[in-house]
């Protein structure tokens, strides 16, 4: 603190504004803003106006910080009580009415959502101690304000990030990532009908139980090994397949003998240009076995005799949600890489010709790892769009048919990992394997997508 | 020559066989949408229904709150499409043109945000919308719209507009445009097959989404046609599958002409939608 | 420049603080309406020791109704009326909410105030609705329910000796004739049999019988008529299955005789859609199917009539389920006394008529008796029904049994799918 010199006491008074932020925020920045307004006397003409908006700015700031410790001091109580309802979710049960007694689902979601307000809170007070500090600093280095500027426009310049990205991350935050933080915690409860269901009961913290009953009660573990290996092939051959067959029909269309190109487009756009439900629950109707127009209409052209169970068997049920979605799904890849065939330069194959390439010998050598080279971050996004396909499933088979996993788990055939978890919080109401289940889910694919991200161009070239 | 002719009968038989596998459900879905009785069930192989009747449509308009509905739901898919393009747009430039401390995590958190399926975290959704006051209000669910899709396009729109050179608008700023000048005027004209792209995902996500809304909304007028038209097949002994049908035509001519109309613009911004990112 | 930074942060304190602001405010709220709660209790509570019928509704009550869509939401809608002309100053709104998802949906909008003051459910979901503390016991009006209402209504809205519910309506399932098929019904299930021989013609899409085969609703039929009593004779024993033995064998054998011998469709391709469209353009002579269908049956001009179950080969009547549908006021509701008012009104004698008008569900009321051929032929099965069991544990038995069903339909070993059934439903009591 002691320090000599001609700037001494000018940076003993910066010190202390340091040490005022973190006693309470906001006092740093106006201590340093009267400071500034002091210097602007001593300043240069030119460096003038530079000291005037430092001040507002420190003003202004430092107001505003106060106002957020006033607030969260204010409300210290019911912070302290709503993280007290988080830890323990609960406490008051068996009144006779049932508002009196302790909601621990509405207990848990509000110390959760306390807990993130505090924690922004907290961000900004470190920030504000920090932002004190650094200005600090500058100040005594520079006390004519003539090397550094700070004037509003540089300040906003350089907050331009932060002002555009907090609305967004605070939206990000209270409703993406909090929902997915609070079912993340139910898979540590037992938050289940009929015996865990507030407000009669308590919903308790039990720990990794529920993980350990995953694994080891028989009929869960096999759903869930079956549902998973299910889930996976058919996020693969539900993309692939989809890839290239839009990619056939895109050579077929582009290929400079066929005509009507456009009026064949026009009509395969169509299953994508309509909402997905509406498409899948059609086939629903089609596909049934014995009544549906497709088994009879196979039978009296008499190429079958008995009906192909296209939803009722374990295996045939597969197929058919996959080649439903392929229905559905392929116009978008014909699309898209009709937009890239044409785009590929045309003296690449005039220049393969000339070589006496093959038609196919073309096709392998430019067309598909062009194709290839645009598509491929396309397809991964694709693949975790279908790994979660909740639509192609849950309205044309409903997970069914029921008859391959032990009965209880609640999952069919078709169940995908969604399609289960929705099944286990909508109609059993057992929340706690709901959300171990999601976050499984989540423990399994992260690690990929982080992995691939850091594949990426964007991630290598870093921040510039 | 013959070769060629072979090719083509080849090709054409195969486009002609895809055309008709395409055409077959939409002609029986418009179909029995157009039949008397009220089950899906009725018509058989022959899409087109015995007795040709508009009761369907009649029931629609008269006894359901149809009308009500296509207006929610075409109210709720403009606001979240106006909402998302502009916060996700301007998010994407910012990750995308400026570097700032903590980019790098707040990416890879986005990016992991939107592996869980959403509808995961819906207890938590409804109490945080009940709180704010929302329950049964289109606020609500636009707000769950907008903020849920905010992760993944902002990937999307930033892998683009990285493609675009900066020197373009390192140009502008030498010319002392500000930051949003730039975004509007040089970087947003440049974008605009991306921006396409982005704003009919989005305005087309909330047409048949039936989760949310069942969240969400509570009263029959705020429902959107997800659930109206869903509730109509899936009651307990509810069968009204030709009035479905109607309902379901009626939202698919607008999409379809609408696709059809911009085929080659859809192309353009699918495209877009897959450059490298 | 400067409004603009100026709003901008703004907007993130707003934000923030809004946020806070609601959780907190809410708190609040939450505490001044308890108070409000106990308060209007305690009026109550003084009121009954008066006078029990004097029961007024609160000043300036709102409720919210929810039942069915389809003709109980019509009835709804027209009990609101009537209750207007008696209480011109409630307001009441009604929202179609099935009754069968009224249970569900209440957990979370019953706390947050969006819930339903008064609704409709099954009396299976009582026990899950009474444990999970949804819904408020019925202590004004219950006095005279054991005169007033048929006894197996009355065991229906009562859990664990407390009443509950206002019953509305009781339904099981029975078996529908087509009269321009046959003449005379079958009497037994082996008669049936004989018919499916001669009458079945897959190819065509005949088949003698259509019912919802792999629906635990309806299978429970065979379990109940070889002598195995769900949760015991009680219903209230969880820990008594009653299939886990020989007779369970017996009954899941003979429905897996029905897909062979009578109705060779796959579980999956058999909905109620199916049913009804066969049945009414004549493709299948008999379906199982409740009152509720009755209705749809006339206005497709069918001509038909309505029997008891077959019987089963050891002799037995089919043991349906039958259930009772309540009303029941919600433990969120801000005005109790108009909640009960209104739930008790929609079931007494002048409603009951409307509501049999209306929706042609079988009235409960002592007092009134409905002469009706189509009520009469599910009254006759209505004698062998049993109620079915509203501990909490019937939802196990749904999921469970529902897929277990389906599996033995499908051919599965019904020795080995009973005892995994058993398991299931033991490891989800927990």
């Amino acid at each position: 603190m002691s320090v000599k010199g001609k700037t001494s006491s000018q940076k003993k008074n910066i010190s202390l504004a340091t040490i005022f932020s973190i006693l309470f925020m906001g006092l740093g920045h106006i201590l340093l803003g009267f400071q500034a307004k002091k210097m602007k006397s001593q300043s240069p003409k030119a460096a003038k106006k530079n000291a005037l908006e430092l001040y507002h700015i420190l003003f202004f700031k430092g107001i505003i910080f106060i106002f957020i410790e006033i607030f969260a001091l204010i409300n210290f109580n019911s912070i302290a009580k709503a993280i007290y309802g988080l830890v323990t979710l609960g406490t008051v049960t068996g009144e006779k009415i049932m508002k009196n007694n302790d909601h621990s689902i509405f207990l848990m979601a509000e110390g959760l959502i306390i807990f993130l307000v505090v924690l922004v809170i907290l961000a900004i007070y470190l920030y504000s101690v920090l932002d004190v500090y650094k200005i600090n600093k500058r100040l005594a280095t520079d006390q004519y304000f003539i090397d550094i500027d700070y004037s509003l426009k540089g300040v906003i310049n350089d907050m331009f990030p932060y002002f555009v990205l907090s609305p967004v991350a605070l939206m990000i935050i209270f409703f993406v990532f909090f929902p997915l933080l609070f079912s993340c915690l139910l898979a540590f409860t037992n938050y289940s009908m009929p015996y865990h269901m507030p407000p009669k009961n308590l919903v308790d913290w039990v720990g990794i139980q529920n993980f350990i009953d995953m694994f080891s009660l028989p009929n869960w573990k096999e759903a869930f090994v079956g549902v998973f290996t299910w889930n996976v092939i058919w996020a693969f051959i539900a993309t692939f397949l989809n890839f290239f067959v839009g990619l056939l029909i895109a050579l077929m269309l582009y290929d400079k003998d066929i005509k009507f190109t456009k009026g064949f487009r026009t009509i395969y756009i169509l299953p994508y240009a309509i909402p997905q439900m509406i498409n899948l629950l059609v086939w629903k109707n089609l596909l049934n076995g014995q009544f549906g127009p497709i088994n009879l209409s196979l039978k009296a052209m008499g190429i079958i005799e008995n009906s192909i169970p296209f939803l009722s068997d374990p295996m045939m049920a597969k197929v058919s949600v996959i080649l439903v979605n392929l229905w559905i799904g392929a116009p978008y890849f014909m699309l898209l890489l009709t937009g890239i065939l044409t785009s590929i330069p045309k003296n690449l194959y005039e220049a393969a010709e000339i070589d006496g390439a093959s038609g196919l010998q073309k096709f392998r050598k430019i067309t598909l790892p062009m194709v290839m080279f645009a598509t491929a971050p396309l397809l991964v996004m694709t693949f975790s769009f279908n790994f979660n396909n909740f639509g192609a499933v849950y309205f044309l088979t409903g997970g069914g048919p029921d008859n391959v996993y032990p009965p209880g788990s609640g999952a069919g055939a078709t169940d995908l990992l969604v399609t289960w978890i929705f099944e286990l919080m909508n109609g059993m109401q057992k929340y706690h394997m709901a959300a171990v289940l999601s976050l499984l889910v989540f423990t399994i694919i992260a690690p990929f997508a982080i992995y691939n991200f850091t594949k990426t161009k964007s991630f290598k070239e870093g921040e510039y | 020559m013959l070769k060629k002719r072979l090719k083509q009968l080849v090709i054409y038989t195969i486009l002609i066989g895809i055309a008709l596998i395409v055409l077959y459900p939409i002609a029986w879905t418009i179909g029995s949408s157009f039949n008397q009785g009220s089950s899906l069930q009725s018509t058989g192989i022959n899409p087109i229904p015995d007795q040709f009747s508009l009761n369907q449509y009649r029931k629609l308009f008269t006894e359901t709150d149809y009308l009500h509905w296509y207006k929610n739901t075409l109210k709720i898919a403009v606001i979240n499409m106006i909402f998302s393009v502009a916060i996700t747009s301007l998010s994407a430039y910012v990750f995308s043109r400026y570097g700032f401390k903590g980019k790098k995590i707040s990416m890879i958190s986005m990016l992991v945000l939107q592996i869980i399926p959403s509808f995961t975290g819906m207890v938590a959704m409804y109490i945080i919308i009940w709180k704010m006051g929302l329950l049964d209000t289109h606020l609500g669910l636009i707000i769950i719209y907008v903020a849920g899709q905010i992760p993944y396009n902002t990937w999307l729109v930033k892998g683009y507009l990285d493609t675009i050179p900066r020197e373009l608008d390192a140009a502008a700023k030498v010319d002392g445009a500000g930051n949003f000048t730039t975004f509007f005027k040089i970087i947003l004209p440049i974008a605009r097959p991306i921006i396409v792209f982005l704003a009919i995902a989005t305005f087309t996500a909330p047409w048949m989404d039936y989760i949310f809304p069942q969240l969400v909304l509570k009263s029959q007028k705020n429902w959107t046609l997800a659930i109206g038209l869903f509730e109509m097949i899936d009651g307990e002994a509810d069968n009204a599958f030709s009035q479905f049908a109607a309902g379901c035509t009626l939202v698919a001519i607008p999409f379809t002409i609408f696709f059809m109309l911009s085929q080659k613009f859809m192309t353009e911004a699918l495209g877009a939608g897959a450059v490298k990112s | 420049m400067k409004l603009r930074k100026v709003l901008a942060m703004f907007l993130v304190l707003i934000m923030s603080m809004s946020l806070l602001a609601a959780c907190a405010s809410d708190e609040e709220k939450g505490d001044t309406s308890e108070e409000v709660k106990t308060e209007s209790n305690e009026t109550t509570d003084k009121e009954e020791a008066e006078a029990p019928e004097g029961l007024q509704p609160e000043d300036g009550a709102e409720l919210l109704v929810w039942e069915s869509e389809g003709p109980e939401g019509d009835f709804m809608e027209r009990a609101i009326e009537e209750f207007n002309k008696i209480y011109p100053d409630v307001t009441i709104n009604y929202e179609p909410v099935g009754h069968t998802d009224a249970k569900g949906k209440l957990a979370l909008d019953g706390p947050a105030g969006v819930g339903a003051d008064v609704f409709a459910a099954p009396h299976d979901h009582l026990g899950e609705l009474v444990e999970s503390g949804l819904i408020i016991p019925n202590t004004e009006f219950n006095a005279n329910y054991a005169e007033t209402f048929v006894p197996a209504a009355v065991t229906a809205v009562t859990y664990k000796g407390e009443t509950y519910g206002y019953p509305v309506s009781i339904e099981t399932y029975a078996l529908f004739y087509n009269k321009d098929i046959v003449d005379e019904p079958v009497k037994t299930w082996d008669e049936l049999k004989e018919f499916a021989k001669e009458y079945n013609n897959p190819s065509e899409n005949k088949f003698a019988l259509m019912f919802e085969a792999a629906n635990a609703y309806y299978d429970y039929m065979f379990l109940g008529g070889y002598g195995s009593k769900l949760f015991g004779e009680s219903g209230e024993d969880r820990e008594q299955l009653g299939f886990d033995n020989e007779n369970g064998v017996e009954a899941m054998k003979f429905l897996h005789s029905i897909r062979t011998d009578i109705m060779d469709i796959a579980a999956a391709d058999i909905s109620y859609d199916v049913m009804m469209q066969g049945f009414n353009s004549g493709q299948f002579p008999y379906m199982i199917n409740g009152p509720w269908a009755i209705q749809d049956c006339k206005d497709a001009g069918t001509n038909f009539g309505i029997v008891e179950l077959p019987v089963l080969p050891n002799g037995e009547h089919p043991e349906s389920f039958s259930g009772v549908r309540g009303l029941y006021v919600s433990s969120y509701t801000e005005y109790p006394n108009a909640a009960m008012l209104f739930a008790n009104f929609c079931a007494d004698l002048e409603m009951t008529k409307e509501r049999f008008e209306i929706t042609h569900q079988i009235p409960v009321r002592t007092d009134y008796q409905v002469e009706d051929e189509f009520i009469a032929g599910v009254m006759a099965q209505a004698k062998y029904a049993k109620p079915m069991p509203a501990i909490p544990e019937m939802g196990s038995y749904w999921t469970v049994m529902g897929s277990v069903y389906t599996n033995i339909w499908e051919g599965a070993e019904p020795e080995a799918e009973l005892e995994a059934a058993k398991e299931a439903m033991l490891a989800m009591y927990e």
